[in-house]
């Protein structure tokens, strides 16, 4: 009889201890996903937005705009999706090979090493809208110290060129965005340089290897299933960044960085159409899923992660 | 012709990679310390030239009355604190829960867990907004523009990975100790609260520092849900920071301002730090 009914609130303990976060999840994640479907059928404007919950249900036409290359609307959208992907591979790139070359200069035996250890560290302390507005004041045409180098200093320019507009601005927002990003990749690529054991260099030396071949048998094959998980789980990220673009360029960016988070974020609050943005959100969430599934599979990652 | 590669590859080259990282690194750091204690006109005629011929530490005084920057800052520490608060104290009863029960839905809740750190947030704004103006036609309460609204929708990004984070934590906690409480007398809130919780004080301030980071630097749901009178200091710096007449000695000033406290933390608390940054960042 006790036994029984201890094994009773045994099962509910679980239960209990789960309701909050359930109840909270529900909240601001299941009801938003499940609504955010029913958004993108709907014709949810401007003038209907106060009752968007009676606007007229449109079916597939908020979705059939947006994926139609003839309308202004989706000129737009596959423009933000090349874009994006664009803005997400240099910066993918760049974050690699910084934060690899990085670690691997500082994870060697010299005087000061713990200084620059821990200098490359010190992106991640600063909040990303502060290294935006300060590469934004950085890449000021007149009044940048960017301009200032290039021009009056190393006079690589003759002119000083616009950086935040144009194309000018996918170089200036990828190197604040790579500031802050190859400064986690350097630590993730250093932590686990420090796990190489030393002697699988010396064996690779006995049998006359050099530095490219130590590099590529021991270095490399450490490191990978850490850059697998920086590849798929962090890589998928940047493609949904907000932050950098919106800080630093602003409101209205140009074509080159107007990057999908920004371009939905713009096509709800500023030409107040949430049923077009929504509709532009579901099929991004759509290759989103599909590209995380291409990479776990390419890189077989919840395969070699044992965990 | 070997000792000269051999200098090349592990002398000259590194050094120069390193020279220019640290470049990288500190050059806006150190252009945004400048700046902030340049007067306006030098900065205008400097043509962006790194040193002034003067300094102005009046900047640091001003600041305050040009962005009502105190209240941003309030703002900022009141939304944080309450959401970084409520997901702590909520995941610590969840992250519990699926470390140490094995019930129904307990993988399915995993698995939610993961993909909802993995849903972009942009994506959740937009529902919300609209939830919100609901709210406020249908039961008068006003959500947009008020600290309720903007703290529930935090949660939407510090809760999964709190919780996450906190199941590891307790993962490495032995089962073994709550079990002899439990023997003991002990019922399962006090044997959480006098024996467990003790233990994951490292795990807890972990996943505090993260997630009031985290919190501290949102722009997105930020920029959409807070007006005036709630603006955060994210927020509020970059709007000023964008128009047209900023000075931006003051600007650089309060950056530095609202940096070196989190430059405080991240140096006394590394530990802390980075354990939630490769925790969150990678798992997430």
């Amino acid at each position: 009889m006790i036994g029984k009914s201890f094994q009773e609130s045994q099962k509910k303990i679980p239960y209990l201890l789960l309701s909050p976060a359930f109840v909270i999840s529900i909240i601001v994640l299941i009801i938003p996903m499940v609504l955010g479907i029913v958004i993108a059928t709907k014709s949810v404007t401007q003038t209907t937005i106060l009752d968007w919950f009676n606007a007229e249900f449109v079916g597939f036409r908020n979705f059939s705009r947006v994926l139609n290359p003839t309308e202004p609307i989706g000129r737009a959208f596959y423009s933000s999706i090349l874009t994006t992907f664009r803005y997400g591979i240099i910066s993918k790139a760049l974050h690699f090979a910084l934060g690899l070359i990085g670690a691997l200069v500082v994870n060697r035996k010299f005087k000061g090493r713990i200084f620059f250890q821990t200098l490359f560290l010190i992106p991640l302390a600063i909040p990303s809208f502060i290294s935006a507005i300060a590469w934004r004041f950085m890449f000021l045409r007149d009044w940048g110290l960017v301009n200032y180098l290039l021009v009056d200093v190393f006079k690589i320019i003759s002119e000083r060129p616009f950086w935040l507009v144009g194309e000018n601005a996918l170089a200036a927002v990828i190197t604040a965005q790579v500031w802050k990003g190859w400064a986690f990749h350097y630590l993730m690529i250093f932590a686990s340089l420090k796990g190489v054991p030393a002697e699988l260099y010396e064996a690779v030396e006995i049998d006359g290897g050099g530095r490219f071949l130590k590099f590529w048998h021991v270095t490399y094959q450490h490191i990978k299933p850490i850059l697998k998980v920086l590849l798929v789980v962090n890589g998928l990220r940047i493609l949904n960044e907000f932050d950098t673009v919106f800080v630093m360029i602003g409101q209205r960016p140009p074509a080159s960085v107007n990057v999908i988070s920004v371009q939905v974020y713009n096509q709800a609050f500023v030409n107040w159409n949430f049923g077009l943005a929504s509709s532009m959100g579901a099929i991004w969430l759509v290759l989103l899923v599909v590209m995380a599934t291409v990479l776990a599979k390419l890189t077989n990652i919840y395969r070699t992660d044992t965990k | 012709m070997k000792k000269l590669s051999k200098f090349f590859w592990e002398k000259l080259l590194p050094t120069f990679i390193i020279v220019i990282l640290s470049v990288y690194v500190i050059l806006p750091l150190l252009n945004m310390i400048v700046a902030s204690v340049k007067p306006l006109n030098e900065i205008q005629i400097s043509k962006g030239g790194l040193w002034p011929s003067r300094f102005d530490f009046g900047t640091y005084v001003r600041m305050w009355s040009t962005v009502p920057l105190s209240k941003y800052i309030l703002n900022s520490t009141i939304i944080v604190t309450i959401s970084t608060a409520i997901s702590i104290v909520v995941s610590v009863f969840a992250g519990y829960a699926l470390d140490r029960f094995r019930f129904r839905g307990r993988k399915f809740f995993g698995h939610f867990l993961v993909s909802a750190q993995t849903m972009p947030n942009f994506l959740i704004l937009l529902p919300l907004y609209l939830i919100y103006v609901f709210i406020r036609a249908t039961f008068r309460i006003p959500m947009v523009g008020t600290y309720q609204g903007i703290i529930i929708t935090y949660l939407a990004f510090t809760l999964p990975f709190s919780i996450w984070m906190m199941k590891g934590f307790f993962e490495t906690i032995p089962r073994e100790l709550e079990e002899a409480a439990f023997i003991d007398g002990c019922g399962y809130l006090t044997s959480i609260r006098k024996i467990i919780l003790p233990l994951t004080v490292p795990g807890v301030t972990a996943v505090s520092i993260y997630a009031f980071l985290l919190g501290w630097q949102e722009v997105l749901f930020a920029s959409a849900l807070t007006d005036q009178s709630t603006r955060t200091i994210s927020v509020g710096l970059r709007n000023y920071a964008s128009t047209t007449s900023t000075y931006w000695n003051e600007m650089m000033a309060a950056s530095v301002t609202v940096t070196i406290p989190i430059v405080a933390i991240f140096i006394f608390l590394q530990r802390y730090f980075i354990s939630g940054l490769t925790a969150g960042g990678v798992k997430g």
